[in-house]
């Protein structure tokens, strides 16, 4: 997966503040509606941090072992390389599928695909069953939802 | 058995009519009771979605209506929105109460008022246009066996909206549009919940989504909260 292209702090300054509010919503960092610029620029910098950190936290794949087989129900597939990729399944209301984000957090995972899941900037992260927050790192087998809102009619 | 249902809308009037047909020849869950709850009229207008033989008061007709089919079950109608002063008549201990109402202030009520109790199911559904959910909270032995409505969902919890005694007439008559298929697939997954804890003793599943656009429906097992009754 393609790494969040960094925009340099004198980019982000020279920005105007609705244009770094729509930077926040594509990354689905919440709460800068109402921000200051500069509250703004440290929260899209804080974001890339952790970002940054979950790619340190990735292990490097092993071109050494082989692994037998490949699971069945398709948490693992074999890329281009050679390697092993684990897959996390993540969902958000009816709409769900897998992805490799093991070690990258649930904050980059929903700026990522909030598109495609449909994901809101403020929904919820739960991990296994618990709430998590945005900087929580993705193990192996672990599965990711994004809290929808409940529907109102009836 | 007893039951309530809570709102006679698009999900509640197509509901009371599938829960009342599965229980009736139930010997194993006899004898059962179904409280029907609502303080609103129907209507000409809400004809295209809404399961009903004739006009007047939702609860009532309904009544009429299920009392002739299904002799088994005892009816009872409460011609009012539900509100504090009315709740503890019919959300009690040891009951399944079906929320079927049109606004999240009606479901907090609901949610915190079963969270004092020891015993009780709410299976709670609402939808959008084309998409829906429904919730399940379970409580036993004074314990939430399953997140209340209110946990993971803090428009529930803070709801925007008012409750049908709180509005005035123009703004009860203002409906946004809703899709009879979408009220009937919340009913249906609310029935397959009740079956699944009645009959299958699956406490397992917190909530079910469904977009009846991709036609995918999707369930969720979350850990409640620690809130205690």
């Amino acid at each position: 997966m393609a790494k969040i292209k960094v925009i340099s702090v004198d980019v982000l300054e020279s920005k105007t503040v609705v244009e770094l509010r729509e930077l926040c919503k594509k990354y689905g960092i919440a709460g800068m509606s109402k921000a200051r610029k500069d509250d703004i620029v440290d929260a899209i910098q804080q974001f890339y941090d952790d970002v940054e950190d979950s790619y340190d936290g990735q292990e490097e794949p092993k071109n050494d072992s082989k692994v037998p087989y490949i699971n069945a129900n398709l948490h693992s597939f074999l890329k281009s390389d050679n390697n092993y990729q684990t897959l996390i399944s993540v969902s958000c209301g009816a709409a769900s599928s897998n992805y490799p984000v093991v070690g990258k957090s649930a904050g980059y995972v929903k700026a990522t695909y909030r598109e495609i899941l449909n994901i809101e900037t403020d929904a919820k992260a739960i991990v296994n069953g618990n709430e998590v927050n945005d900087s929580h790192i993705l193990k192996s087998g672990d599965t990711l939802e994004f809290v929808r809102k409940a529907g109102v009619k009836g | 058995m007893e039951i309530s249902i809570i709102g006679l809308g698009g999900i509640g009037s197509v509901l009371s009519n599938t829960i009342s047909r599965f229980l009736n020849l139930n010997e194993s869950l006899k004898p059962v009771t179904i409280k029907l709850v609502d303080g609103d009229d129907y209507e000409y207008k809400n004809i295209s979605r809404q399961e009903f033989f004739n006009y007047g008061n939702k609860a009532n007709v309904k009544k009429r209506e299920l009392s002739n089919r299904f002799q088994n079950i005892d009816y009872l109608d409460f011609q009012m929105f539900l509100d504090e002063n009315n709740i503890s008549e019919i959300v009690t201990e040891n009951s399944i109460v079906f929320v079927s109402v049109d606004n999240h202030k009606t479901r907090r009520l609901v949610s915190n008022y079963a969270k004092k109790l020891n015993n009780v199911i709410v299976i709670s559904g609402g939808n959008e246009l084309t998409d829906g959910n429904i919730q399940i909270f379970i409580r036993k032995g004074g314990e939430n066996v399953t997140p209340s409505l209110t946990d993971y969902h803090p428009e529930i919890e803070n709801p925007l909206d008012k409750s049908p005694d709180e509005m005035s007439c123009e703004e009860l008559s203002h409906a946004e549009p809703q899709l009879y298929f979408t009220n009937f697939m919340v009913a249906g997954h609310m029935c397959s919940a009740f079956y699944n804890i009645i009959e299958r003793n699956n406490y397992k599943i917190s909530e079910v989504y469904f977009d009846i656009l991709s036609m995918n429906s999707n369930s969720k097992t979350r850990v409640p909260k620690n809130i205690r009754g």
